[in-house]
C-alpha cells in the first residue's frame, strides 16, 4: 500500500492488493471492537458532575450517532473502492470533504486499540516483546496514525 | 364573609450566573496537533492560542479552554466529544 498527498488537499491511497483492503477494513473492525464505547471513555470524566445522568441519558445517544455516522462514510468508501478494484489493486481517494471522517475513524480505532492493549506512548513498546496478536494491534494502531498524520499535514479539510 | 382578595407580593431575586467551565483532558492517543485543530474549529481561537491550550492539556493534563452561559457550555463540551476530546463541565470557582 502507497500513501500520497494530492494537491486538491486530499489524500490518495494506492491499494496494492486484497490483503491491503483488508488491513483498511480493520479499521472499522478495531472502531467498533467489542467491549470498547467511545463515548464512555471521552465523557467518562464528566462522571463527577450532578448533570452525568443526563449526559448519559439525553447527549451520549447522539455523540454515538456522531461516531457511527463518520464510519459509515469511511465503510462505504472503502467498500465500493474494493468493488470497483474487485479486490485487487485499485486506488482510493480521500477528498477534503471527507477527511474528517476518516481522521475520527481511524482515532476511534486507535482509541480502542489503546483501550484493550494499553501500549502507551508508541516510542516505549518493543514490537519484538509482544505475542503476535498485540503486536499486529500494536503495528495497526501506528498504520492508522500514520494515515492520520497525512491528513493533519493536509489541514483535515 | 365578603369576597376574598388574594394578594401577591412579587419578589425579586437576583442571582449572578455563575459561569461554568469547560475543561478538555489529556488523552496520550490524542496528536497535539489534532487538539490544536480541534480548539480552532470549534471555537474559533488562533493558532497561538488553541496551541497553548493544547500545551496545557498534555503538560498539567486538562486545560479550560472556554468559561461562560451554562447551555453553550454543554454544546462546546457535545461537539468536544465528538472531536473525541475527554471533556468535562464544572462550575467556576
Amino acid at each position: 500500500m502507497k500513501l500520497a498527498l494530492t494537491a486538491a488537499g486530499g489524500l490518495r491511497i494506492e491499494v496494492e492488493d486484497a490483503d491491503d483492503w483488508t488491513l483498511l477494513l480493520g479499521i472499522l473492525h478495531d472502531a467498533q471492537s467489542p467491549g470498547f464505547d467511545l463515548a464512555s471513555h471521552v465523557g467518562g470524566v464528566m462522571r463527577q458532575s450532578s448533570d452525568w445522568l443526563d449526559w448519559q441519558e439525553f447527549v451520549m445517544p447522539d455523540i454515538r450517532d456522531g461516531y457511527q455516522e463518520h464510519l459509515k462514510v469511511v465503510l462505504t468508501a472503502i467498500e465500493s473502492g474494493k468493488l470497483e478494484a474487485a479486490g485487487g489493486p485499485g486506488t482510493l481517494w480521500i477528498t477534503r470533504d471527507d477527511a474528517f471522517h476518516w481522521y475520527s475513524s481511524l482515532n476511534q480505532a486507535r482509541l480502542a486499540i489503546e483501550e484493550l492493549h494499553h501500549f502507551g506512548p508508541g516510542e516505549n513498546v518493543d514490537p519484538l516483546q509482544l505475542t503476535p496478536t498485540r503486536a499486529a494491534a500494536f503495528f495497526r494502531s501506528q498504520f492508522y496514525c500514520a494515515i492520520q498524520s497525512f491528513l493533519l499535514d493536509q489541514g483535515l479539510g | 364573609m365578603a369576597g376574598t382578595e388574594t394578594l401577591t407580593r412579587p419578589r425579586e431575586d437576583t442571582a449572578l450566573d455563575v459561569p461554568w467551565n469547560v475543561v478538555v483532558h489529556d488523552d496520550p492517543v490524542n496528536l497535539m496537533s489534532y487538539v490544536t485543530w480541534v480548539l480552532m474549529k470549534i471555537f474559533g481561537y488562533n493558532e497561538q492560542k488553541a496551541t497553548l491550550m493544547m500545551m496545557q492539556v498534555h503538560q498539567l493534563g486538562r486545560s479550560i479552554v472556554w468559561s461562560g452561559q451554562r447551555e453553550k457550555a454543554e454544546f462546546y463540551a457535545q461537539q468536544l466529544q465528538i472531536h473525541q476530546l475527554k471533556t468535562s463541565l464544572e462550575k467556576a470557582a
